[in-house]
Formats: C-alpha cells, sequence, structure tokens
C-alpha cells in the first residue's frame, strides 16, 4: 500500500512516520506541510520525497495520515475523499460539531476509509480489561473515575483558531471513547468545570468532566495540562471502574522503568509496554487493504468529539448540557 | 501536658467502631480519661467500660448528668447526633462529635445553638484535619510550594462499612459515602483553600444501587478559583485508600497511601477484613490521640480549635448540597 503522512503539526505525526517506516507491505511515498521548512526536514530524515503541492501526493498514494493542526483536519481530509484516499485522521477530528459532521460524511459519499487515530483501545491492559466487562466479571458496570492528564504541550495546541480549545479538546477524545468501548454505551449528558489556573491564558489548562451514560453509569475525567516539566514522563490514561460484582484498574501507560539520571536531571519513566500507535497503524493499514471498519471510525470521532464539545458548552452555561444540544450548536 | 491540670473526663456515647477508637485513643491521652460509657446495647457498653475502666451506664440522661463527666463524645449514628449532642449540651456537658456533624442541616443548627446557648464547646472531630500525611499537603500548599493551587485531587475509599445494625445502608440515617466519608475531603478542601462557589456530584442512586456498594464523584469549584475533584468510595476490595494531588501554577504535589506505606504485615493464613476499615498511620501518635489531646486542652482553655463549629455545618451544607445535585442532575451554586 501506497501512503504518505501530510503535515508535522501535530507531534503524533513524527511517531506514526517511524511506525510506518518500520512496517512491512506499506510504502511510505513521501510527505506534505504547511510548513515547507518542517516537512522537507522530515522528509529527508526519513530518506523520501517532500510534495510542495499535497495534490501532487494525494495523487500518488491509496491512504494518507493527517496529522495537522486540529482547525485545518476539515479542509484537508475532505480533499483527500475527493481524491480518493483513506485517511488515518488525527484527534479531535475536528474543532466543531459541524466540520466533524462534514468531513466524516464526506469520506461516506466518497466510499473511502476514515479512520480516527485513537491508539488507546489497542493497549493490551485495556484489551484485557474490555474482555473482563464482557464477560461479566465485573457485572454491571456503574461508575468510572479516570484521568489523561498531561504536561502544556505548546505548539498549535494553544493557539484557539487552530486548536479548538486547550486541556478539554485536547485530552477529553481518548478517554470518551473508552468509556464508550467499555461500557457499550453512549455518552448522554456532561458537565464540566474547566480552568484557567496553571497557566493563566485565554486557553484553557485543566478540565474536571462528569459524563452520564445512557446506560446508567456515570464517570469522570480529569483532562488537566498539571504535570509539570520536571514530571518524570508526559502523562497518563487510567481508569477506575466500578462494577457491581467487582472493580478494576487500569493504568495504559503504566508500563515503565524508573530512570535516576547520573547528572542532575529529572528522573524519567521509559515505557516498555507494547507500541500502540503501531498497533493501530497496523489496523488502519489492514482496514483498508480489506476494505472493512478501522477500529476507530471517522463516526467514533465525532462522538468522542461531542463529549468535549459539551463540556465547553457545559462550562459556558454553568449547567449540565445534553450531548443533542451539541449536535444543534 | 500543662503541669498539674486534672483530665478531662469522657463519657463516650456509642460502641461502635469510632467509638472504641476514641475510647482507646483517650487511653493514650494524658489530658483526657475516660469515665462512663453508654450504648443502645447494654452489654456492649460493659464490654468497652471494662476495657478502659470506665463505668456502663444504661440511659443517656444518667450518663451526661453525671459528676465525673466534663465532656460527652457523641459516637452514635449520624442521624442520632442531633438528639444526643444536645442532650449532652442541656446538662452542661462540652459535646466532642463525630463527623459527619448532623443528618440534616436542621440538626445541625439545633446543634450548633444548644451548645451556644449551654456555654459549652463545641468540637466536630473531623479526624482529617489531624492527619499527619493531609496536614503536611495542606502546610505545603500554603507555604505556596505549587504556586497558585488550580486542580485538587482527593480520593478516600474502602468497602463498605459494615456497622452495627447495617446503619450505614439506610440513606436517612447515614447520608451514604458522600457524606460519610466524602464530608472528610470536603472540609480538607475548604479548610485548605477556602470557601466553594459550586458544586456537582454524580454518585449511585440510593434506591437502585446495589447492596453494599456505595460511590460518589464530586466537582467543586473554588472560589479562590480552583476545581477540585472528590472520589468517595465504599466500592473497594483492597483495604483503605487515600490519595491527594495539588497541580499550581508552580508545581504538583501528589500523596498515594497505597504507593507510600511504612509498614505492611502480610500473614500466610488470611485474616478476615475488619468490619469498618480505619486508615492507619505509622507515627508516634495517632491523629486519633492527638485529635482527643487537641479537643482536652480546647475544653481546658488552654488552645482554639483547629476546627470551629461554624466550619464543620459548612462541610455539611457543601456536603448535603452535593447530594441534592447527585439527584437533581444540575450543578448549584453555594451562597
Amino acid at each position: 500500500m501506497r501512503i504518505g503522512l501530510w503535515s508535522l503539526a501535530h507531534m503524533h505525526g513524527y511517531g506514526y512516520l517511524s511506525a510506518l517506516r518500520r512496517r512491512e507491505g506499506v510504502e511510505l511515498v513521501g510527505l506534505a506541510d504547511e510548513e515547507p521548512a518542517r516537512g522537507e526536514r522530515a522528509a529527508a530524515d526519513s530518506g523520501v520525497p517532500f510534495y510542495a503541492d499535497p495534490d501532487d501526493l494525494l495523487a500518488r498514494v491509496d491512504a494518507m495520515v493527517i496529522t495537522s493542526a486540529n482547525a485545518d483536519h476539515r479542509a484537508m481530509a475532505v480533499r483527500a475523499a475527493q481524491a480518493g484516499v483513506a485517511v488515518l485522521l488525527e484527534k479531535p477530528i475536528a474543532t466543531t460539531y459541524a466540520d466533524g459532521r462534514a468531513l466524516v460524511d464526506a469520506f461516506a459519499r466518497a466510499g473511502r476509509t476514515l479512520a480516527t487515530a485513537f491508539p488507546c483501545p489497542f493497549s493490551p491492559a485495556f484489551q484485557e480489561l474490555l474482555d473482563a466487562v464482557r464477560a461479566g466479571r465485573l457485572g454491571r458496570l456503574l461508575a468510572m473515575r479516570t484521568t489523561n492528564r498531561g504536561s502544556m504541550p505548546g505548539g498549535f495546541f494553544i493557539q484557539l483558531e487552530r486548536s479548538g480549545g486547550g486541556a478539554v479538546i485536547d485530552h477529553t477524545v481518548h478517554v470518551a471513547d473508552l468509556l464508550r468501548r467499555l461500557t457499550g454505551a453512549e455518552p448522554t449528558r456532561v458537565y464540566a468545570e474547566v480552568g484557567h489556573g496553571l497557566y493563566h491564558q485565554e486557553w484553557d489548562d485543566s478540565g474536571l468532566l462528569s459524563i452520564d451514560m445512557s446506560d446508567g453509569s456515570v464517570a469522570t475525567l480529569d483532562c488537566s495540562w498539571s504535570r509539570p516539566k520536571s514530571y518524570p514522563t508526559w502523562g497518563d490514561v487510567t481508569l477506575h471502574v466500578i462494577g457491581e460484582e467487582g472493580t478494576a484498574d487500569a493504568d495504559l501507560f503504566g508500563q515503565h522503568l524508573h530512570y535516576y539520571p547520573g547528572e542532575e536531571a529529572r528522573p524519567r519513566w521509559l515505557g516498555w509496554g507494547s507500541d500502540v500507535d503501531a498497533l493501530m497503524i497496523d489496523d488502519f493499514v489492514a482496514a483498508v487493504n480489506d476494505g472493512r471498519a478501522p477500529r476507530s471510525t471517522g463516526e467514533d470521532g465525532l462522538r468522542a468529539l461531542e463529549v468535549a464539545l459539551a463540556a465547553y458548552a457545559s462550562a459556558r452555561e454553568g449547567r449540565a448540557v445534553e450531548i443533542d444540544e451539541v449536535r444543534a450548536m | 501536658m500543662a503541669g498539674n491540670e486534672r483530665p478531662v473526663r469522657l463519657a463516650i456515647l456509642g460502641t461502635g467502631a469510632i467509638g472504641g477508637i476514641h475510647a482507646l485513643a483517650a487511653q493514650e491521652a494524658p489530658e483526657v480519661t475516660v469515665t462512663a460509657v453508654w450504648s443502645r446495647t447494654p452489654s456492649h457498653a460493659r464490654d468497652l467500660a471494662e476495657r478502659v475502666a470506665a463505668t456502663a451506664y444504661d440511659t443517656i440522661e444518667e450518663t451526661v448528668s453525671r459528676h465525673d463527666v466534663d465532656a460527652v463524645v457523641v459516637c452514635t449514628p449520624t442521624f442520632l447526633h442531633r438528639e444526643h449532642a444536645i442532650t449532652a449540651a442541656r446538662a452542661g456537658k462540652h459535646v466532642i462529635c463525630e463527623k459527619p456533624l448532623a443528618r440534616e442541616l436542621g440538626d445541625a443548627e439545633a446543634i450548633l445553638e444548644a451548645t451556644r446557648n449551654a456555654g459549652v464547646r463545641l468540637l466536630v472531630a473531623h479526624v482529617v484535619r489531624f492527619f499527619p500525611e493531609f496536614v503536611a499537603l495542606r502546610r505545603a500548599v500554603l507555604d505556596g510550594v505549587v504556586g497558585q493551587p488550580a486542580v485538587v485531587r482527593m480520593s478516600r475509599g474502602s468497602g463498605y462499612p459494615r456497622g452495627r445494625d447495617d446503619w450505614h445502608v439506610s440513606y436517612r440515617q447515614s447520608g451514604g459515602v458522600l457524606l460519610d466519608m466524602g464530608i472528610h475531603d470536603l472540609d480538607w478542601l475548604l479548610w485548605t483553600f477556602g470557601p466553594a462557589e459550586r458544586v456537582y456530584t454524580r454518585a449511585l442512586d440510593p434506591v437502585s444501587r446495589p447492596e453494599y456498594v456505595d460511590y460518589a464523584l464530586t466537582t467543586v469549584r473554588l472560589r479562590g478559583g480552583a476545581i477540585a475533584h472528590i472520589e468517595s468510595s465504599w466500592a473497594e476490595t483492597g483495604g483503605f485508600r487515600t490519595h491527594g494531588e495539588v497541580a499550581g501554577d508552580a508545581g504538583l504535589l501528589t500523596y498515594d497511601s497505597a504507593l507510600n506505606p511504612a509498614l505492611s504485615v502480610s500473614p500466610r493464613q488470611p485474616v478476615a477484613a475488619p468490619r469498618i476499615a480505619i486508615p492507619t498511620t505509622y507515627t508516634v501518635e495517632s491523629p486519633y490521640v492527638t485529635q482527643i489531646r487537641h479537643f482536652a486542652r480546647c475544653i481546658r482553655g488552654e488552645v482554639e480549635p483547629v476546627i470551629a463549629p461554624e466550619e464543620a455545618y459548612e462541610a455539611l451544607r457543601v456536603a448535603l448540597t452535593a447530594l441534592d445535585t447527585a439527584r437533581s442532575g444540575q450543578p448549584a451554586r453555594l451562597s
């Protein structure tokens, strides 16, 4: 399969690039980037051509990984769909419901695959948790306390016109997606306290979401950029699950060595868990090859985005917001 | 202690888990002595009285009116606090009351009024204010080590408490896990960061929840600007666990009882879990001893209490408001 990568605005692009280069059965055709210097450098490092005109790259590939700034997703993804190219799209899939809906529909019309870049479902620990839940080992699910805390990423993430928001839009969608998978139910209403107290900027740096699910279970999510620069790793994805028959704890990036450098540097956690980015790309490639749905579709991405948008609406209005309201906003 | 001062003489009302803890803590506190014990079940009163060399009495009236009682420790189930605290106050005795202060706000108001009118102390046993890890966390925050606080996370969890008569099961009597356990963290939050502005809770429905499982997740916006998350759990399968985290604009503080145990002893033969899990602190003095010694000094007029009655009232008000939001599904402002 011929595959390209478009935009390195999101740092995940570099990880996907390295996974693509290692993968057999995939030909990395080239890179496009709205910032030519950045794209040319990454293309040279990967030993592939840089395409100044993305349409030239689109004409040469079956599939494209798009890791641009959130607000650019719609235009780029729709352009790819119209060129008949399948897309693995970085999360959140858009910054507004209308943009997300439009790009998902564009792939449906074009009959091409759209996958949302959610690597967490590929975590073996999460898979095991899902198996335990489906086998009924926890009984009926009652509540989930979750975190997706991180460090402040900088870059486009803190340019509101390019990101669509701060910590809440960045770190809500992963767990919103995991909650849907875990419960097999849909989020119905969201309440959020959104904060600016870590960096005192116009963009939100913290958020505490309360999410009601359609099966009657309830969840909270801490999506804050509350890990300082001195923290030993980028952040976490954790779930504490309360079931009628038992409880479970998942720490999806908990597999790590503790590294204490000899000099006066911060200690670090060196992860040794499975490469979920590579597993996600494998699934995307297989889905495109086999003409089946990827693990996370565009619709999955849209459902998760709705939770983040509901959180912002809740914070604006100081009340719990129904997910249905977001679709009308 | 101040030289030759006479110990404060305590009557313990209620001989459940926490009544026993106070009575035994008193044995290690030179400032107090237990002279009287009462329980709804006379044999329970006799058992505890024997352990602490006190006298068991059959009625509350007799217990609180004894001349050899200076202060009454109310350790009965939450919904009985009002009746028992007021009875003690009217007998002119200082009142040490277990948390939460009462089951309803009106009950708490009546207790405050009765103790005020009687001119006696009302000391509410929010013992987390004496737990060294939470004192240290608060101290560090107030010292500014994380700068201005922005995101706070508190968690307190254990298995379901199996008190006598299973009174915790009755939402009307106990208020469930948020009122019984969450109030500790709400009180710590208000003590450390100041007043709450808005609160929202998702909790298991008191009617449809499974037997012996209770769980609540509360979000608080503080007037000072920070946002806070409180997990209150009677749904855990392990022992007692607490967690705290304060992220500010200049750093992050975290504490997790499970990650830093000073001691854990594991017999090869399984041991039955206690009916009510109580956290253990391996410090020279147990927080319950520190607390009862402090309360004795307050009663002797040597120090001012670290917790004013109005602060216990406010923690209760926030907790009850949070419980309301669990039903209404909408946040509530705290005026």
